[in-house]
């Protein structure tokens, strides 16, 4: 249940957001999902009916949209995907508790250097609010 | 519309809510014992019957699980509505090093700010009276999101009596009281007795000196080993800055 710290952070982050722009309605909140981080999608939308009913936020409707994971080395300039790397499932737990520790067990799969960035797909950001 | 902001920074704060004292130990030089001090603080603290929390955000090199004798690959923290971190000698302990082990972790910036954000994010430390942070050296991106993520923040400066440290200090103690936080005191680390140097910087800056602790060479071989280190010599100087610490809180 890491999500639930996920969705928390978005829901507190809404209802400042509702607050600060006297905002009553929320038609479409859309969530941002890289795949990086592997974030199960059943138990973070659940997490975030609960806690907007908890903090009575209206949402009308949760888009969630999955974002590849791509690196660029900053060396070669090679990119590549997270699919073309074969990472056991404790590395991916470390991952999808901090995405950034990727940097501690992926190279540039063409000149060995850790010096890359993540050029998409980290993690969980705000894409779109909708609202009335 | 306001523009969109990063939404755990709204949650870290709220993270830390149920904690009394958050107190972040820094030095912008290296070496002069911020790992060793805040790890000693944290245990010395819990020994007296305080619920307290340690967390490494030394976050390219944690070295605080090796004072406290923690294997990371063994012991990791529990999920639950984020993660729980697990108790070692009495003392809630976090580090990015269950997640990343004893391999290199080498960041830019911007990676850097990311792994700090996530982690305050998601930590569930419970009620505390302490969370001890044992910061990294220089005045890069951990410093600068500790001063600006986490707003009741304390700190306790370590400088040795080498000119060196001192003029680092003297950057740190500036950009601290730039950003309106409070400085318990500085503690003077490996030396035999208050330097002129240390007590004049402190009271030119109207801070306070809260105590020296001498070089011990047998320091090294007690490391990793908790129950030696908190009956030490070393220990016993340390515990008598905590009644300084705890006299400055609570005054």
């Amino acid at each position: 249940m890491h999500e639930w710290a996920i969705a928390e952070a978005l829901v507190e982050y809404l209802n400042n957001y509702i607050k600060v722009n006297n905002v009553r309605r929320i038609k479409k909140l859309v969530v941002k999902l890289g795949e990086l981080q592997a974030i199960d999608k059943d138990i973070l939308l659940f997490s975030l009916n609960e806690l907007l009913k908890i903090y009575s936020i209206p949402v009308e409707k949760i888009d969630l949209v999955d974002i590849d994971a791509y690196f660029q080395c900053r060396k070669c300039g090679h990119k590549w995907g997270l699919n073309d790397l074969n990472l056991n499932e404790d590395i991916r737990e470390a991952i999808h508790f901090v995405p950034e520790v990727v940097f501690s067990y992926v190279k540039c799969p063409k000149c060995g250097s850790r010096d890359f960035e993540i050029i998409s797909g980290r993690g969980v950001e705000i894409g779109e609010i909708v609202v009335e | 519309m306001t523009p969109l902001l990063d939404p755990r920074i709204v949650l870290v704060n709220k993270k830390v809510n149920e904690i009394a004292n958050i107190i972040a130990v820094m030095s912008s030089k290296g070496g002069v014992g911020k790992t060793v001090l805040s790890t000693t603080i944290s245990l010395l603290l819990a020994d007296k019957g305080f619920r307290v929390g340690l967390l490494d955000l030394d976050i390219t090199n944690p070295s605080a699980h090796i004072v406290l004798g923690v294997d990371p690959e063994k012991i990791k923290p529990i999920e639950e509505k984020g993660v729980i971190p697990p108790e070692v000698h009495g003392v809630r302990f976090m580090t990015i090093a269950f997640y990343c082990g004893e391999n290199p972790l080498p960041l830019r910036g911007h990676n850097i700010d990311n792994v700090i954000k996530e982690v305050l994010a998601i930590t569930n430390w419970g009620k505390l009276d302490f969370l001890v942070i044992d910061s990294p050296p220089g005045l890069s991106d951990e410093v600068l999101d500790i001063l600006e993520y986490i707003s009741k923040l304390k700190t306790i400066i370590i400088t040795t009596p080498s000119p060196l440290s001192i003029s680092a200090t003297r950057k740190l103690i500036e950009l601290i009281k730039e950003a309106n936080i409070e400085i318990l005191g500085i503690i003077e680390n490996m030396a035999e007795k208050p330097s002129d140097t240390v007590t004049s910087l402190c009271s030119r800056h109207a801070i306070r000196y809260l105590g020296n602790v001498p070089y011990f060479h047998e320091l090294d071989s007690l490391l990793g080993n908790v129950d030696r280190l908190v009956k030490s010599r070393f220990a016993k100087h340390v515990g008598q800055i905590i009644q300084a610490i705890i006299g400055v809180i609570h005054r």
